[in-house]
């Protein structure tokens, strides 16, 4: 699984978290939270490989990843970002089957177990019924549904996403956060997700990287709250554990 | 029958029609069974009219169908490479690299450029002068990630080149710029049946080597993070997708002259045709309609020249620029745009 060695992080000169000793729980809901421009986004870039270490190492299964080919990453990690997709003009399964990729044949042809992966992945994220709906059709919430099937399609044990809830609506963001809820329990995936959405993701969490006082503390989400870091997180508000989230 | 179906066999037909229409018109009246017998090597009247059916017609009909076909398929992996759907050949400046590399050539040359070994250097010329926008635009790209921003060093790097050829051309002989010129304008009509077995091979080639990336082409529509999330080598993918792109874009722009419109045009017509983004159709749709496409413009630059050939750079905006107004105007209701 997934681990970081003395890791520093930024961009250039400008360090944004040094010294991160982080360890991903097999199987568990990581929910990462902190301010705007703390530093999740470089977290979760640098941990998926597309932006290099400042110093220390990215472990991914005991290997640096700064090491890996791109084929050798894609077996192991799957990613969902915020970018806006151009995948307007290919079906919701053809999207979905971009997941497939290591599998399908040269010219993409599906063999029996894409498909079943595929269709099996609509279903998890409850979009069956657009399968052969084009996907620039699909609702903001059903096209994030979509990346995420194409990440669990992809059939790698770690998915690593950046704010899988902008953008929708209220009903959409706990919907979502359930679904990543069962994609750990039921599919056995590790999971970590940037997020602001507090209630939702903490509901479903298993454990929080809290970013706060220029480091990261992990913890399941009740003992960071008992211990005080998560009212670290936010300048001006305090975290209220009755219900879940955060208060003037 | 599926969409895709109805539309390539629409679209062959339309191509066929063409080649028909390419064959039988021209300045000289050619009856339909002495065109026949000239193609199928039987008894024609006039031995003249089995050469201007077998070296010009049809020469001319297969340069507008390869050429056609090598720009589309070159613009639609332009514009995927570059997640741009205003890219092509053309609007890129490689086409205008490619003329430049021409034009050192043919102005060196003088009137010799229309000998064999000119016509190689020519060639060459043209695969230099692309490659080296192409570097230009990858060592930009490293940096520049906006496909706008992109885009607009593409057509700042076009005119650079073009200001290039202006110089050439103000230094260069009578002669040389003379066949330069008349190069420039753009035509299907000029390359001879002596060397069609090679530009068959290289477009063709090309075209083929092509198909061997729409599974990469596919991930990348999803932009270049994704697609290297589900396991592509973007930097590897986008270097080959730029070098089969500048091939087929050098090697046409080299014997036909730079035509515009082809390449950016073709793969939006094929998009709507087909209704998807999927290169696994979309890719071979895109080069049969290229070839279409080439034919259609050959055909009307010869019926509506009233004898005479109009370049084919008079027609190509004809047809290409209403296209692309009606795409923008369009954009947000079209498909593959949201």
């Amino acid at each position: 699984m997934l681990t970081t060695r003395h890791l520093d992080i930024g961009y250039g000169r400008r360090t944004v978290l040094t010294d991160l000793n982080l360890r991903l729980e097999p199987g568990a809901l990581t929910v990462l939270i902190g301010a705007n421009g703390c530093g999740k986004s470089t977290l979760l870039r640098t941990l998926g490989g597309s932006q290099p270490a400042l110093r220390g190492d990215v472990l991914l299964d005991g290997s640096p990843i700064a090491a890996l080919d791109a084929a050798e990453r894609a077996r192991r990690m799957a990613i969902v970002l915020t970018d806006r997709t151009g995948g307007g003009g290919l079906r919701v399964d053809e999207l979905v089957a971009v997941g497939r990729h290591r599998f399908s044949g040269f010219f993409g042809r599906l063999h029996p177990d894409d498909r079943r992966a595929v269709a099996e992945a609509l279903e998890l994220v409850g979009l069956s019924h657009k399968a052969v709906a084009m996907v620039a059709s699909l609702s903001d919430g059903e096209r994030q549904k979509a990346m995420i099937a194409r990440a669990v399609a992809q059939d790698a044990p770690l998915i690593l996403m950046d704010e899988p809830t902008a953008f929708l609506d209220v009903s959409a963001r706990f919907e979502v956060m359930e679904l990543l809820g069962r994609l750990c329990r039921q599919r056995d995936r590790t999971v970590l997700l940037s997020t602001h959405d507090i209630a939702p993701s903490l509901a479903v969490a298993d454990c929080v990287w809290a970013v706060a006082d220029g480091t990261v503390s992990a913890g399941p989400p009740a003992a960071l709250a008992s211990a005080g870091v998560l009212d670290r997180v936010y300048a001006g508000v305090r975290f209220d554990a009755s219900s879940g989230d955060y208060r003037r | 029958m599926s969409r895709t179906a109805i539309a390539t066999i629409a679209t062959a037909a339309l191509a066929i029609a063409a080649a028909a229409g390419i064959l039988l018109c021209g300045s000289v009246d050619i009856p339909p069974a002495e065109v026949w017998a000239a193609l199928t090597g039987g008894e024609v009247s006039r031995e003249v009219w089995r050469i201007i059916v077998t070296d010009t017609r049809l020469a001319a009909a297969l340069t507008a169908a390869l050429a056609g076909c090598g720009l589309a398929v070159a613009g639609l992996l332009l514009q995927t490479t570059f997640s741009n759907p205003l890219a092509g050949p053309s609007i890129l400046g490689i086409s205008t690299g490619a003329s430049l590399g021409v034009a050192v050539v043919m102005l060196a040359l003088g009137g010799a450029a229309v000998s064999a070994a000119g016509q190689a250097a020519v060639v060459a010329g043209a695969l230099v002068g692309a490659a080296a926008v192409m570097a230009a635009l990858l060592a930009v790209a490293s940096v520049v990630r906006s496909a706008t921003m992109l885009l607009i060093v593409g057509i700042l790097i076009g005119y650079l080149a073009s200001s290039a050829i202006a110089l050439l051309n103000f230094f260069a002989s009578r002669e040389g710029v003379h066949s330069f010129t008349i190069w420039g304008l753009g035509s299907f009509v000029d390359v001879p049946m002596s060397r069609m077995a090679v530009f068959a091979a290289l477009t063709l080639a090309a075209t083929a080597l092509s198909m061997c990336y729409i599974k990469p082409l596919n991930a990348l529509l999803l932009g270049s993070r994704y697609a290297a999330s589900a396991g592509v080598d973007v930097r590897r993918t986008r270097l080959g997708l730029l070098l089969l792109s500048g091939l087929l874009t050098a090697v046409v722009t080299a014997w036909c002259g730079p035509i515009g419109f082809v390449g950016m045009v073709v793969p939006h017509v094929a998009r709507l045709a087909l209704h998807t983004s999927n290169h696994r159709s979309l890719l071979p749709f895109t080069a049969l309609a290229g070839a279409a496409t080439g034919l259609v413009c050959q055909l009307l630059s010869v019926a509506a020249g009233a004898g005479g050939v109009i370049p084919v750079n008079a027609i190509t905006p004809l047809v290409g620029v209403p296209v692309i107004i009606y795409i923008i105007v369009r954009r947000r209701s079209i498909f593959y745009f949201n």
